[in-house]
């Protein structure tokens, strides 16, 4: 049975935590489901490991949890991008943009 | 993060614990719920859950890292465990935390001591160039001699090298209160004074120069503590008016808390006050009665300074219009010298100091190496422990982590103890230096040696904690440790090299202080054993002080003869008699006796002494012998009568050798005394050795009448065979009787006051002689540890020889032949320190060679004797060994 699942590439996962609460504040089931959604299934987070990283964001003051109801009318922690977490996201992406276009050139001309 | 943020997590992280937990739980539960929409069996579906998840546990761990200070936390833990363990094992906790203690106490009193009273600076601006001027005239016997008005107000007006000077002298009054009137002891200084030393009015100001004339000297500063203690620190002191011995005085002002680290014994300041015609009396260049300080300008060096004080002097003796004066200070080599102003009050304490400073620090290598090798038997035969640790998974780190806490914990306990004991210590030693050196300010434990103490015990505790550490490096193979459960990891031939030499390096050092303690303990016997010439402990002084009231002679000596009567009333005493002073007190201040008739030596200097009146009652009461001649008798005191003298064996020894000194005449200094009414010496007595055992250099004294001299009271002196104690409050009730106004102090038998002046020597016998059990303990217990490690690790070797045939004699014979051995290189290394170091003792010995053959042989034998002890117990342990079960136990 071949797996499907493609490793995130380190460091990454925080990004697209960002990226996923850029327009509205989401609890973490939600980001796990935006993330596989967004990537048509190919980046498969080991769900769990999103916790640690919602956790290290939010000390780092990048997001900020808030209660609040689920869909399933369940109490959970909704985690909003906070004006830091923004800025972060925007050079985090520049960066990426970056990064990956040089290493499209390196391939384009090898 | 910022600190900050962390803190704030970590003070949240309860609340963070629980929505992790709910939250993870929640997301599960949604997982599952949706394997169960798409056709799961509930059971199976939460597995399926947790397969998306992830390991939760870990995952847990991880978050927490963010909220929690996981480093921390786990110190903390083992911390906790270090203090379980330690305390399961209090042999050994026991052992490090008293090496440690006692090697810290000993560092930490001694370094205190030496830093408050000699390294310490005076905490007045640029001290450095604070000096005491003193005159000494070396052919009369005369080392520091006071100076007088004359030479203070020259050198103020010629010396350009100083910035100031500033004569002072003690002085001493009655203060009556709620509680009686009581004796203190001021000063009386000069304006200048407080600007030489540098010092600036708490409250109030200091002294003008209009104050130092008579009658315009009632103002007084207070020091601070007294201003306290006696005034409660009354904020409108200023401006008060206090009597002092009957006469009224303002207060002025108050002087700051650091002057008192110039000395903690005057209480209060008057002005010195002079009349014109004592500013050029030319007698007193011979006889000062105050000490000048000066202040040297910045960059002068103080040979310079001296040199032209040196000058000035010269030139005016050289004008001075008595003749006999110029003549005594010329042919006795009259000249000035300059020291720090601490130098005189510090010298008693700075040899011994140092030689208890270097006792100490040998006291901390020693310890500090048997707390080495205690630590690394310990994380020995806890290999197997380690080897578990790691083979579960402990890193190096959490290892390391762990060895820390321990010796952390060791040492701070250690520490503790050490520093209560050093404050404990310190108490005593100030009650010591106090007798040594009048107002010597007390010393405490100092705010920076307290730092470096800490920082000393942290360091230890690093290195304590690094040595398993290094060991725990080098325990590469886990297997090996495992399956060998901690004994068949042999040690390197290299430790056990080093181990050795520093058994061999603490008998040395051991031996060395042995043999200086030894030394010491010598030169008190010594010292006890001399003769005083007098009945030290039968005789209580007690001195009083007159008030206002006995202004006069004849009302002075009215009150002394109340007082003679009213202390032989107390049952018990034998004798009472009174002198001009406390024997023995400021004895230093000699005068010249020219003897009619004797020819002038080669040096032609005056025959001098130190002349004490005393009542004709003084002999029998002190239990002074007569040798020659006669006492005094009532008659020699009445007024007009002919003068006499009685000398003491040293002066009649000294001036008149082979000859009698009875019925020798001294040269009136007048002309018009005829030579049958000159003084003439009635009698010799024994040399009594008032004021200290030991000193030699005391000048002879020569006794006389006490007849109608003003003073400022009287000492009396009662021989009794009963107790100080039980006395002490009939003397006081007496005088209460006779006057209750007039207060009494110095009260003590002469033998406390030898055994002041020998508290010097003993305070430094008793704490070398400590320091060296100490040390004697400590190499022991090295030597006792590594042989009984060593047997330990040999047990099998000691099976094998046991099995082969070794009687257990011989067995002994060999564990004990390793021990001497160590010990026999320890001792010859010791030996050879000694012979070296010993002369530094010099100054301290009394009447013992620094390389007394008795005492080094002594000191050896013992240290051999418990380094065959510290042997004979692993060894006995060695031979009891079974070869069966040596050889069947791996």
């Amino acid at each position: 049975m071949t797996k499907e699942k493609t490793d995130l590439v380190y460091g990454t996962l925080d990004m697209l935590i960002l990226r996923t609460l850029q327009l509205e504040p989401r609890h973490g089931l939600a980001i796990a489901d935006r993330i596989r959604q967004m990537s048509a299934d190919v980046l498969r987070v080991e769900q769990g490991s999103l916790y640690p990283a919602l956790y290290r964001l939010e000390a780092q003051g990048w997001i900020k949890a808030e209660e609040g109801l689920s869909e399933t009318n369940r109490k959970a922690r909704f985690y909003r991008l906070t004006a830091a977490g923004r800025r972060q996201l925007t050079a985090e992406t520049e960066h990426w943009a970056r990064l990956t276009a040089a290493i499209n050139q390196v391939l384009a001309q090898a | 993060m910022n600190p900050w943020t962390i803190l704030k997590r970590w003070r949240e992280r309860h609340r963070l614990e629980r929505a992790m937990r709910e939250e993870m739980q929640a997301h599960l539960d949604e997982l599952a719920a949706r394997h169960v929409a798409a056709g799961l069996p509930p059971e199976e579906a939460r597995f399926a859950a947790q397969r998306d998840f992830g390991n939760v546990a870990g995952l847990m761990e991880q978050t927490r890292a963010t909220f929690t200070l996981v480093w921390l936390e786990g110190f903390w833990r083992d911390l906790a465990f270090s203090a379980r363990s330690l305390r399961r094992s209090p042999a050994f906790s026991g052992a490090v935390i008293a090496t440690l203690a006692l090697c810290l106490w000993a560092n930490t009193a001694v370094l205190s001591v030496l830093y408050g009273l000699v390294l310490k600076p005076l905490p007045f601006p640029d001290a450095d160039q604070l000096v005491n001027v003193y005159a000494m005239r070396p052919k009369a016997g005369q080392t520091k001699q006071q100076l007088s008005i004359a030479q203070y107000l020259d050198y103020k007006e010629q010396a350009d090298l100083f910035t100031g000077f500033a004569l002072w002298n003690g002085w001493m009054f009655n203060l009556g209160d709620a509680n009686g009137t009581t004796r203190h002891v001021g000063m009386r200084v000069t304006a200048d004074y407080f600007s030489v030393l540098g010092v600036q009015p708490l409250l109030g100001r200091f002294f003008t120069a209009e104050e130092s004339q008579p009658g315009k000297d009632g103002v007084v500063v207070l020091t601070q503590s007294f201003w306290e203690r006696q005034f409660q620190a009354d904020p409108a002191i200023v401006g008060k008016e206090v009597r002092l011995t009957g006469r009224p005085f303002t207060v002025i002002g108050v002087l700051p808390r650091n002057f008192e680290r110039l000395s903690a014994a005057p209480v209060l300041l008057k002005p010195l006050d002079w009349r014109p015609d004592q500013q050029n009396a030319p007698q007193l260049r011979a006889y000062g009665f105050a000490s000048l300080y000066a202040r040297i300008k910045p960059g002068v060096p103080r040979e310079t300074a001296l040199a032209q004080l040196q000058a000035i002097e010269q030139r005016s003796v050289e004008r001075l219009a008595v003749p006999a004066v110029k003549e005594f200070l010329i042919s006795n080599g009259h000249r000035l010298d300059l020291e720090q102003i601490r130098e005189e009050q510090v010298a008693p304490f700075k040899g011994g100091l140092l030689l208890l400073q270097g006792g100490a620090g040998f006291v901390l290598l020693l310890g500090c190496v048997n707390v080495a090798s205690l630590m690394l038997a310990r994380a020995n035969v806890r290999q197997a422990e380690f080897a578990i640790r790691q083979a579960l998974g402990a890193g190096r780190g959490v290892l390391a982590r762990k060895l820390f806490a321990e010796s952390l914990l060791l040492a701070l306990a250690g520490t503790a103890l050490g520093l209560a004991l050093a404050w404990i210590s310190l108490r005593v030693i100030n009650t010591y230096t106090g007798k040594i050196v009048y107002g010597i300010p007390p010393v405490s434990l100092d705010a920076g040696l307290l730092a470096l103490t800490l920082m000393v015990a942290g360091g230890v505790a690093l290195l304590i904690g690094l040595l398993p550490v290094l060991r725990l490096r080098s325990l590469d193979n886990l297997l090996t440790a495992l399956q060998g459960g901690g004994r068949s990891a042999s040690r390197g031939g290299g430790a056990r090299t080093v181990s050795s030499a520093l058994v061999v390096a603490q008998i040395s050092l051991a031996l060395m202080l042995l043999i200086g303690a030894g030394l010491l303990l010598g030169s008190f016997a010594k010292v006890m054993a001399i003769d005083p010439g007098f009945d030290a402990a039968k005789v209580i002084h007690a001195r009083v002080a007159y008030s206002a009231a006995y202004a006069d002679v004849p009302s002075q000596q009215q009150l002394q003869n109340r007082l003679l009567e009213a202390m032989r009333e107390i049952p018990g005493v034998d004798h009472v008699a009174h002198s001009y002073g406390l024997p023995g007190f400021a004895e230093g201040k000699v005068a010249p006796l020219p003897l009619r008739g004797m020819p002038k030596g080669q040096d032609s200097t005056y025959p001098t002494a130190f002349i004490f009146p005393v009542s004709p009652e003084y002999f029998p009461a002190m239990g002074i012998r007569l040798l020659e001649g006669r006492l005094f008798t009532s008659e020699d005191a009445r007024p007009g009568a002919r003068q006499v003298l009685i000398v003491d064996r040293k002066f009649a020894e000294r001036y008149f050798p082979g000859r009698s000194a009875v019925g020798q005449q001294v040269d009136a200094n007048s002309p018009d005394v005829k030579p049958e009414n000159a003084p003439v010496i009635i009698g010799v007595v024994e040399t009594a050795r008032v004021s200290s055992l030991e000193k030699t250099t005391i000048a002879p004294y020569a006794y006389v009448p006490k007849g109608a001299l003003p003073n400022n009271g009287l000492s009396l002196l009662l021989r009794t065979s009963r107790s100080f104690a039980e006395i002490m409050p009939q003397i006081r009730a007496q005088l209460r009787k006779v006057d209750p106004t007039l207060p009494i102090y110095q009260a003590q038998t002469m033998q406390m006051q030898l055994e002041d002046a020998a508290a010097n020597r003993r305070g430094v016998m008793w704490l070398l002689g400590a320091f060296a059990g100490i040390a004697l303990t400590l190499a022991a217990v090295g030597l006792y540890g590594m042989l009984a490690y060593d047997v330990t690790q040999r047990t099998k070797e000691i099976g094998v020889r046991g099995a082969l045939g070794a009687t257990q004699t011989q067995i002994v014979g060999m564990i004990l032949r390793q021990g001497v051995r160590k010990a026999g290189a320890g001792l010859a290394l010791g030996l050879i320190g000694a012979f070296f170091l010993s002369r530094f003792l010099g100054s301290l010995l009394f009447e013992v060679k620094p390389k007394d053959p008795v005492i080094f042989a002594l000191a050896t034998l013992t240290l051999l004797l418990v380094a065959l002890l510290a042997s004979w117990l692993p060894a006995r342990r060695a031979a009891k060994v079974d070869p069966m079960v040596a050889l069947r136990c791996d």
